[in-house]
């Protein structure tokens, strides 16, 4: 098989195919890519850089040693990347295993077929920061709290009430409120 | 979260819940395998899934940027390489056998016999050498990667150099103290050192495993003259990913050898006539 040839700007696809194939500068690729995002989520989550450290290790070894995991048609790779570190950074928080939990989420998160491509392959890292600025500045203060604390750290509703002592209503209203604005401002991006 | 009856009947109220749990991770294993199934019958859900999943994984794009360690891609390489060997396996049209020797032309040949097994020999042979040329790539390939990850090695070395000059300098001044911390509360897995010298203003920490902050976080350092006495402020400040921070005290009383120093997290704007929780203090 002749090697496929990737650089820093092959698509996340091309370094996925490269990656499926072994070849190990497509890892490094997408590490260079990937790998500060991954690590800011796991370092929100966790706020140990020891440990936000192995999450990022162990997201990018995962995907080298099980690219069956990904299917290109069901959702992006920064996606793929990004859903498989959330769920090994709040297992650790939680203390208890990943492996199954991920699998179940991840292998029908996205069930649509015949995407052959994502939109999100073609924007850049900047461009993806500010699309998702733009789309937070529609939720308010309240809601967006809400929905990075459920989002970072895993709480249950009833648990974010409690930390910020609000009732337990309101909090499913702003999580509500919050990814519905969210969802509908990303509406034409992705 | 729990739901008495996740997929029966479910009003749109529900489905809306159902759907913010499942991308958030709140159902149980059960009921997400029955959300599961829902989502296989219902392409509709399953794209408003996938775009819900999409939209919160941008959610990252806003941190702060920080960088895992240089180290790091030089040990996800090594890791991979041990654990995902590369494939001596041909490919599938490379591999495929020649087409069974049965055709009418073959047979006809009068000295066809001879020809297979010297087909072979000579097949034999290509594939020795082709595998030997193998060998020899993967063998440069290896050799490759070896110096990339030294040349990452080396650079990350010159970094963490550069970072610790600053405290190398502090310890080289005369006089100066090293006072050995601690980890307490949100922060009992830290430890460290904080650098003064006495009558200077300059302060200087070494810290494993203080826990990063936000943009809206800052630590502040806290003198203790003496037993009883009310902290006095030493000053903000936010650690590198190295764990290092540097910064000048407001006032010389701070590097005068107090009984204790603390260490505590806040706020920038926070009032300064009281502290947040604590995170580090000496080891008198």
């Amino acid at each position: 098989m002749s090697k496929l040839t990737v650089t820093s700007l092959s698509t996340d696809l091309d370094l996925f195919r490269a990656i499926e194939a072994h070849q190990m500068d497509a890892l490094r690729l997408l590490y260079d890519r990937y790998a500060s995002l991954i690590y800011r989520l796991a370092l929100r989550s966790l706020r140990f850089p020891e440990e936000a450290e192995d999450v990022t290790q162990e997201t990018f070894l995962k995907l080298w040693n099980r690219p069956h995991l990904y299917q290109p048609d069901r959702g992006s790779l920064s996606n793929f990347l990004v859903v498989m570190a959330r769920s090994n950074a709040l297992d650790r928080l939680r203390s208890r295993s990943s492996h199954n939990r991920f699998l179940q989420r991840w292998q029908s998160v996205m069930l649509q077929e015949g995407r052959q491509t994502n939109p999100l392959d073609s924007v850049s890292m900047e461009e993806r920061s500010n699309l998702i600025r733009t789309a937070l500045a529609e939720l308010s203060e309240a809601e967006r709290t809400v929905v990075e604390i459920a989002y970072y750290e895993g709480l249950s509703r009833s648990e974010i009430a409690e930390r910020l002592n609000i009732p337990v209503g309101t909090v499913k209203s702003r999580i509500r409120l919050g990814l519905r604005k969210l969802r509908h401002a990303l509406k034409h991006s992705l | 979260m729990t739901h008495s009856n996740p997929h029966d009947h479910p009003s749109p109220d529900d489905w809306q819940e159902l759907l913010e749990d499942y991308v958030l991770g709140y159902l149980s294993a059960d009921e997400t395998d029955a959300f599961e199934r829902q989502l296989a019958n219902n392409p509709e859900l399953a794209a408003e899934v996938a775009a819900l999943q999409e939209s919160l994984s941008l959610l990252p794009y806003t941190l702060p940027v920080q960088e895992p360690s240089a180290l790091g891609q030089a040990r996800l390489l090594r890791a991979a390489q041990a654990q995902g060997p590369i494939s001596l396996s041909l490919p599938k049209d490379e591999a495929t056998p020649p087409e069974a020797s049965d055709s009418p032309t073959q047979r006809t040949l009068p000295w066809g016999w001879l020809l297979g097994p010297i087909a072979a020999l000579g097949l034999v042979a290509l594939s020795v050498d082709n595998y030997q040329l193998r060998q020899q790539n993967q063998e440069t390939a290896r050799v490759q990667q070896e110096l990339e990850q030294n040349r990452a090695e080396l650079e990350q070395l010159r970094r963490q150099m550069q970072e610790m000059s600053t405290v190398m300098a502090s310890l080289q001044e005369p006089g100066a103290r090293v006072h050995s911390l601690v980890g307490a509360g949100q922060a009992s897995r830290s430890n460290g050192y904080l650098v003064t010298v006495p009558g200077e203003t300059q302060m200087v920490l070494i810290a494993r495993n203080l826990p990063a902050l936000t943009e809206d976080q800052v630590y502040r350092l806290w003198a203790v003259a003496q037993e009883a006495a009310p902290p006095q402020y030493c000053g903000q400040f936010q650690q590198t990913a190295t764990g290092t921070a540097e910064w000048i005290a407001p006032a010389r009383g701070c590097s005068a050898d107090p009984a204790q120093y603390l260490i505590t997290l806040d706020a920038p704007d926070d009032p300064l006539d009281s502290a947040g929780p604590l995170m580090m203090r000496s080891d008198t």
